[in-house]
C-alpha cells in the first residue's frame, strides 16, 4: 500500500468518525494549550531570572546599616573582609538626580537618574560599550529613553530611541545649595556633558526609561556638589554582590556580624513557584483526563472498530496495514489538536503579554515566548497520546481472528 | 498448477470445557473452476465454518487445504492475507459493509491493497462494477440509504473488486426477500458464466436450482447429492 493511500483512508476514517474525534481533538488541544502555557511560563520566567535578576544591580545590592542607626565610619572597613563583594559604596553615592538636555532634541528637558556602574556592575549592553572605572563623562542610556519624571505618566511619543543617541552628548545640570531656614537655596549651578557610549534594554533590565548609568566617580563628584552642606544620612552603605547567587551568603555573613541588611529589590519567587506548580498540576490533570477519556472511549467503541478491522481483514488488509492506518488517523488527530492548541496559545500569549506590559511590577518585564523545544514537546505529546490511548485495544483487536473481529466479541 | 480449492481430511474442532464440537468432521471437498457450488444444511451443521476455512478466514484444526495447488495451513498470516486479497471475494449474510463509507468507497476499499490496480483506475473500476449490478444511481449512497438487496449487490461488487477467482458467499440471500433473492442468485450465476467460481452456503432450497454441484452438510460431515 502506498503512503498516500494510507493517508487517504485514514483521513476518510477520521472524517467519518468526526463526532468521536472532535471530542479527542478538543481534549488534546486543551492539554496542548496547558502544556504550552506551563512550559512557556516556566521558560520565560527562567529567562527573565537569567537575564534580569542575575544581571540586575538592584537584585545584587544590599543595604547595610548599624542596627540602631548609629553612625559608624568604620563600617566599610569591616564589610570589606567579606568575600564575593564586588563593590562597597556609600548609600548617597549609588545614584543621583540631575536635569538633562539634549541639544538636537529641544523639547526634552527634565530630570534623569544617574546610577554608578562599571564593567562588572552594569545592565547588559545591547549596543555600544561598557563603562569602566577609568571612564569620565560618558554614560549608558536605556534603549527607550525618556527625559523627565517617571512618576508623571509619560507619553509613548516622548520616548527617544536611545540607539540614535550613541556618540551624542547629553548635557546635565545640577546645583549647589545653601540650606536656609525656609529650605535650600541654589547658590551655583554646574553643567557637564556626558557622551552616550552604550545602550541597555530597559525592558529586560527592569530599568525605568530615565535611568542612565555613569561611572561611580562621576556620581560621587556630582553628589559632592549637590550634597554640600546637607546632612547626608547616617553613613549607611550599599554592598553589591559579584553575583546574584552570592547575595544570600553575603547577607547571612553581614547579619552574623550584627549589621542590619535589606535587599534593594527582592525578586518575587513565590509567584514564580506558584505559576510553575499550577502549570504542571494542570497539565498533569489534563493529561490524565485526556488519556483516560480516550482509552475509555476507544474501549467503548472497540466493538465498532473491531468490525471495521474484521472487514478490512476479510478483504485482504494485513494487521500491519490496519495498524498503520490507525497510526496515521492518530497523527492526523494529533496534528489538528497541535495546530489548534498552538494558535489558541499564541492568541492568549499575545493578550497576556499586553496585559503584563501594563503592570507596574517587575512581572511587566516577563515576555512570554513559546520556545522551539516547547513546540517539539507539544507535537510529540499530541501524537503520542492518541496512539497510546488506542494502542491497547488495537493490539487486542488486531491479534484476534477475523471471525472474532467480525462478530465483534 | 491446478486451479482449484481442495480440502482434504478437514477437521475443525471447538473444545469447550464440557464438550468437544466437531464443526468439521473429516471433510473432503474439491472446488473446481467456473462452477456454481451449493452447500446446503441445517443450522449448526458447519456450513459457515467450512466456507470460512475455504476462504482462509479461519484455519483447520487438522487436515490440508490447497488453494491453486498451494498448501495453506502452514502459511504465514501475511501470505494468507495476500491470497485472500488476490483470489477470494467474500459475501456475507449481513452484507458487512462499512456503514461510514459510500457504496463506491466500499467497493474501492479492497483495491487499495492491490498493487495491480492503479490509483486512478480504482474509481472507474468500482463504478463499472456497480453499474453492471444496476447500481449506477446508487454509487454515492451510504449503506443505510440502500435496501437489503442493494446492499448485498454492493457487497458482491466489493467481493469482485480485486477480480478474484473464487466468490464465497455465506447465506447471501438470508436477509433478502424473494425478489432480491432471485436478483442476487442470478447475478452470482452470471459470474460463473464469466469464468468465476462461486460457492454459496445456504439452507435455502432455491439455491439448488442455480448450482452445478450440490453438497449437504450435517453434524460437520459433508456428502454430495447423488
Ligand atoms: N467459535 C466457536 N466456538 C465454539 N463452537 C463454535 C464456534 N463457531 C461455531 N461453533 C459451532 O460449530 C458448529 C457449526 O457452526 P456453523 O456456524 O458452521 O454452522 P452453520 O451451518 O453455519 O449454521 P447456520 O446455518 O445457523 O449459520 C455449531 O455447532 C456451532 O455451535
Ligand atoms: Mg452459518
Amino acid at each position: 500500500m502506498k503512503i498516500n493511500d494510507y493517508i487517504y483512508l485514514a483521513t476518510k476514517n477520521v472524517l467519518s468518525e468526526r463526532k468521536r474525534y472532535m471530542r479527542y481533538i478538543a481534549l488534546l488541544s486543551i492539554s496542548i494549550i496547558i502544556l504550552i502555557f506551563s512550559l512557556t511560563f516556566k521558560e520565560s520566567i527562567n529567562d527573565y531570572v537569567e537575564k534580569n535578576i542575575k544581571n540586575n544591580i538592584f537584585y545584587r545590592t544590599i543595604y547595610v546599616g548599624n542596627p540602631n542607626f548609629k553612625r559608624d565610619e568604620g563600617l566599610i572597613k569591616k564589610v570589606e573582609e567579606i568575600s564575593h563583594i564586588e563593590k562597597i559604596i556609600k548609600q548617597e553615592n549609588f545614584s543621583t538626580y540631575v536635569n538633562a538636555n539634549i541639544e538636537d532634541i529641544q523639547q526634552n528637558e527634565g530630570s534623569i537618574k544617574l546610577i554608578g556602574c562599571n564593567e562588572n556592575i552594569s545592565p547588559s549592553i545591547i549596543k555600544g560599550r561598557y563603562i569602566t572605572d577609568e571612564d569620565k563623562n560618558v554614560c549608558i542610556i536605556p534603549k527607550e529613553f525618556y527625559i523627565g519624571d517617571i512618576n508623571d505618566k509619560y507619553n509613548e511619543t516622548d520616548i527617544i530611541d536611545g540607539e540614535k543617541l550613541i556618540g551624542k552628548k547629553i548635557t546635565v545640570s545640577y546645583s549647589m545649595y545653601e540650606y536656609k531656614e525656609l529650605g535650600p537655596v541654589i547658590i551655583q549651578t554646574y553643567t557637564d556633558d556626558f557622551y552616550v557610549v552604550g545602550i541597555y534594554d530597559n525592558n529586560i533590565n527592569m530599568g525605568y526609561p530615565n535611568e542612565c548609568y555613569v561611572s561611580f566617580n562621576d556620581v560621587e563628584n556630582i553628589n559632592k556638589i549637590i550634597l554640600t552642606g546637607a546632612n547626608i544620612g547616617n553613613g549607611d552603605i550599599l554592598v553589591i554582590a559579584d553575583n546574584w547567587n552570592n547575595v544570600d551568603g553575603i547577607i547571612s555573613e553581614l547579619e552574623k556580624q550584627g549589621f542590619s541588611t535589606q535587599l534593594y529589590s527582592v525578586p518575587n519567587y513565590i509567584l514564580i513557584d506558584i505559576i510553575n506548580i499550577i502549570g504542571i498540576t494542570m497539565f498533569t490533570l489534563m493529561l490524565i483526563l485526556s488519556i483516560s477519556t480516550m482509552i475509555i472511549n476507544s474501549i467503548k467503541t472497540s466493538k465498532d472498530r473491531e468490525k471495521i478491522y474484521g472487514l478490512l481483514k476479510t478483504v485482504g488488509y494485513s494487521k500491519k496495514n490496519i495498524l498503520i492506518i490507525n497510526f496515521i488517523e492518530n497523527i492526523i488527530i494529533g496534528l489538528i489538536s497541535f495546530i489548534i492548541g498552538v494558535i489558541i496559545s499564541l492568541i492568549i500569549i499575545y493578550i497576556i503579554n499586553n496585559l503584563l506590559y501594563n503592570f507596574n511590577f517587575e512581572i511587566r518585564h516577563i515576555n512570554l515566548k513559546i520556545k522551539v523545544l516547547t513546540y517539539l514537546m507539544s507535537i510529540f505529546i499530541s501524537i503520542f497520546i492518541p496512539n497510546f490511548a488506542s494502542m491497547v485495544s488495537n493490539i487486542i483487536i488486531v491479534k484476534k481472528s477475523i471471525i472474532q473481529n467480525k462478530e465483534g466479541d | 498448477m491446478s486451479e482449484e480449492i481442495n480440502l482434504k481430511n478437514g477437521y475443525k474442532i471447538y473444545k469447550k470445557t464440557s464438550e468437544t464440537i466437531k464443526a468439521l468432521n473429516n471433510v473432503d471437498l474439491k472446488i473446481e473452476k467456473g462452477k456454481f457450488y451449493a452447500i446446503m444444511g441445517h443450522s449448526g451443521s458447519g456450513k459457515s465454518t467450512l466456507i470460512q476455512i475455504l476462504g482462509l478466514l479461519d484455519s483447520l484444526t487438522s487436515g490440508k487445504l490447497y488453494i491453486d495447488g498451494k498448501e495453506t495451513s502452514n502459511m504465514k498470516e501475511n501470505d494468507k492475507t495476500y491470497i485472500r486479497m488476490k483470489k477470494i471475494g467474500f459475501v456475507f449474510q449481513s452484507f458487512y459493509l462499512n456503514p461510514k463509507l459510500k457504496a463506491i468507497e466500499n467497493v474501492m476499499l479492497p483495491m487499495y491493497i492491490n498493487k495491480e490496480i492503479k490509483g486512478r483506475e480504482r474509481k472507474q473500476r468500482a463504478k463499472d462494477l456497480l453499474k453492471s449490478f444496476n447500481l449506477s444511481d446508487r454509487i454515492n449512497h451510504y449503506p443505510k440509504e440502500l435496501s437489503g438487496g442493494e446492499q448485498q449487490r454492493v457487497a458482491i461488487a466489493r467481493a469482485l473488486a480485486n477480480n478474484p477467482e473464487y466468490i464465497l458467499a455465506d447465506e447471501p440471500t438470508g436477509n433478502l426477500d424473494i425478489d432480491n433473492e432471485k436478483i442476487v442468485l442470478d447475478l452470482l450465476k452470471k459470474l460463473t458464466r464469466e469464468g468465476k467460481t462461486v460457492v454459496v452456503v445456504s439452507h435455502n432450497e432455491i439455491v439448488k436450482d442455480y448450482a452445478d454441484e450440490i453438497y449437504y452438510m450435517s453434524n460437520g460431515e459433508i456428502r454430495s447429492k447423488i
